[in-house]
């Protein structure tokens, strides 16, 4: 089968292969070209503008190398035979596997990404609300079906089902079983996924809190058990947790300095209601009207911004007039914090003055629902057949706990007003 | 505009079935993990909602694992770290003060967990968090599930598994 390459900012070059290439250039993945990775984070950032489409391609990229990596391994490799029956061809046809659910983890995103997520329908099924994944789902296992299960080269070669694909995505071990172990690969603390947004947003916002050796990691990813479940686990090896640290660090830094921004989060707040207030009953389609929801992209929803630019929210994001910020408790909110948020909160409400509360908890619990996060990163002893937690070899992991801040935000007309009342409170 | 909710409720709740746990099994080893599946069976019971997704090794959620790294920030809990055995987690001294956070009916519905899996070991929990999960989840037929788990936890034979949904797969199907 053919290969093709592309140039990419982050690994030099990424390979694909012919049905892939088929896959990339169908109108549905060539979709999120137009759904930006990092939403409206360029009003602060002005690099921040690139998109699902050249991280996907990156995703498949790195889980292709931690794969590669973790196979090639002779401790690695024993495990895989003999507690997982893993043989030689079993785990080419998992490769491929892995690349194609990597590649194919984000096409369900929504226009401007984790922003609009808020404005999914909710599932009556389940009673909770939809989540890009559940569309991701949809989308492979309708209109790219064909693409996936048709190919001449998967029918000779892998007979890879649509449904493996969306199975290893959502972690639906019922067909899959014990290769449900690579979702890890695609969501968990050291995923593909994260592995490359870390870096790909650090390079494109021009910022370095992101950057971790990447390559190091590679050399030293390794399988284990986790002590603490006795349950198979991706971790690193010991001779790598300097670099299992740096991720940690890079995760905290990205978080605070980016992800939670406070003018990045203003214009979440803003996205969010104003496509609310625009869009026809104020929620995207559901999964099952797939086609429908495949038509929504960033220049829809931009367009229409600009269509109802006399909506207060859409108008704030025209012409850049967000909320501002007037407090900000400590990263950890405790009891002293939590009362001083509700003093000024009554204050500001005797005083009628508008105001939104922002927690550093939705942020947080949107980026990581879906993947094993905060589950710490294992350290393997391959030598001692042992494993400990990152947090009983570095101090900095074990100190950088959860970010559970509050913020207050009011009309930027009301600024200075606010600051005045909450100053005079002290 | 919205007055912020109860933020420490989370972390009491983490603390309180640590202390019934303790109280009620003393010395039981309760990891990471155990709290997960734990807490897994009073969102079942609509107790409580947190967003669990499935893993190889179970079904897991990250909002439970922030809410522990808070409860420890907050000195609700200790977590502690011992070589070869895994996580130790203890109540600390705070837990007493934010428990009455929780209502009645919550603390009620933590004792019932405890009651109903407290007992079991943390494999147990895991293998019956788990069954529960690709039962009502992704409608794993019945049949197969000792098998499909067997095949997400290779070291426990399919008889172990089915010996322990037969024995306690009813309580954990049943929970609502």
């Amino acid at each position: 089968m053919k290969n093709y390459e592309t140039r990419d900012p982050i690994y030099g070059f990424i390979s694909f292969n012919e049905w892939e290439r088929e896959i990339i250039n169908s109108q549905w993945f060539q979709r999120l070209r137009h759904i930006r990775q990092l939403a409206l984070t360029d009003m602060i950032y002005p690099g921040a503008l690139y998109s699902r489409f050249e991280h996907s391609l990156g995703v498949m990229h790195l889980a292709t190398l931690m794969f590669d990596s973790i196979t090639t391994n002779r401790h690695n490799k024993v495990i895989l035979e003999n507690e997982m029956q893993y043989n030689d061809s079993g785990l080419k046809k998992d490769r491929q596997l892995i690349r194609l659910a990597a590649l194919l983890h984000d096409i369900g995103h929504a226009p401007f990404s984790h922003a609009s997520e808020e404005i999914m329908p909710i599932n009556n099924k389940t009673g909770k609300q939809y989540q890009h994944e559940d569309y991701s789902i949809a989308i492979i296992n309708g209109p790219l079906k064909e693409l996936i299960e048709e190919n001449k080269f998967n029918k000779n070669n892998y007979t890879i089902k649509a449904e493996d694909v969306s199975a290893l995505i959502e972690g639906n071990p019922t067909s899959l079983k014990g290769r449900i172990f690579w979702k890890t690969l695609i969501s968990s603390q050291l995923d593909a996924d994260r592995g490359d947004y870390l870096l790909r947003d650090s390079h494109h916002i021009g910022v370095k809190y992101g950057v971790y050796d990447y390559q190091r990691l590679l050399n030293t990813v390794a399988i284990g058990n986790d002590p603490d479940s006795d349950d198979l686990i991706l971790g690193v090896d010991e001779g790598g947790w300097h670099v299992a640290e740096a991720v940690v660090l890079a995760r905290y830094q990205m978080f605070s300095q980016v992800y939670f921004h406070k003018t990045r989060r203003a214009y979440d707040y803003h996205l969010k209601n104003a496509l609310i207030a625009a869009l026809p009953n104020g929620k995207l389609p559901s999964p099952n009207k797939i086609n429908a929801y495949l038509d929504r992209d960033d220049f829809y929803a931009w367009n229409l911004l600009k269509k109802n630019k006399d909506i207060p929210d859409c108008k704030a994001i025209l012409e850049r007039n967000h909320i501002r910020l007037v407090f900000s408790t400590d990263e950890t909110t405790d009891e002293s914090n939590a009362t001083k948020l509700k003093k000024i909160e009554n204050l500001l409400k005797n005083s009628q003055i508008w105001y939104h509360v922002d927690n550093s908890k939705g942020v947080w619990y949107k980026m990581n629902k879906e993947k094993g996060d905060n589950k710490e990163i294992i350290i393997i002893d391959s030598e001692k057949n042992s494993a400990r937690p990152l947090s009983s070899y570095s101090r900095i992991a074990k100190n950088i706990g959860a970010i559970n801040q509050f913020r207050i935000y009011v009309k930027p007309e009301d600024r200075k007003r606010s600051m005045e009342i909450i100053s005079c409170s002290k | 505009m919205q007055q912020v909710k109860n933020i420490f409720k989370n972390p009491a709740l983490i603390g309180y079935l640590v202390k019934k746990m303790l109280e009620t099994y003393p010395g039981k080893q309760i990891g990471k993990d155990t709290i997960q599946k734990l807490i897994y069976f009073l969102v079942e019971s609509k107790v409580v909602y947190f967003n669990y997704s499935m893993f190889h090794f179970g079904p897991f959620s990250s909002e439970i694992a922030y809410e522990m790294e808070y409860a420890e920030n907050l000195n609700i809990i200790d977590i502690m770290w011992k070589s070869d055995h895994g996580f130790f987690i203890t109540p600390s001294h705070k837990i007493d003060h934010f428990e009455d956070t929780l209502s009645k009916e919550e603390k009620k519905q933590v004792d019932n967990i405890v009651k109903l899996f407290g007992s079991l070991s943390n494999t147990d929990i895991s293998i019956l968090a788990t069954t529960r999960f690709l039962f009502n989840r992704f409608e794993t037929p019945e049949k197969e599930l000792p098998m499909v788990i067997h095949h997400m936890k290779p070291k426990y034979t399919i008889k172990y598994i089915e010996d322990i949904i037969g024995k306690y797969g009813h309580i954990a199907t049943g929970l609502i």
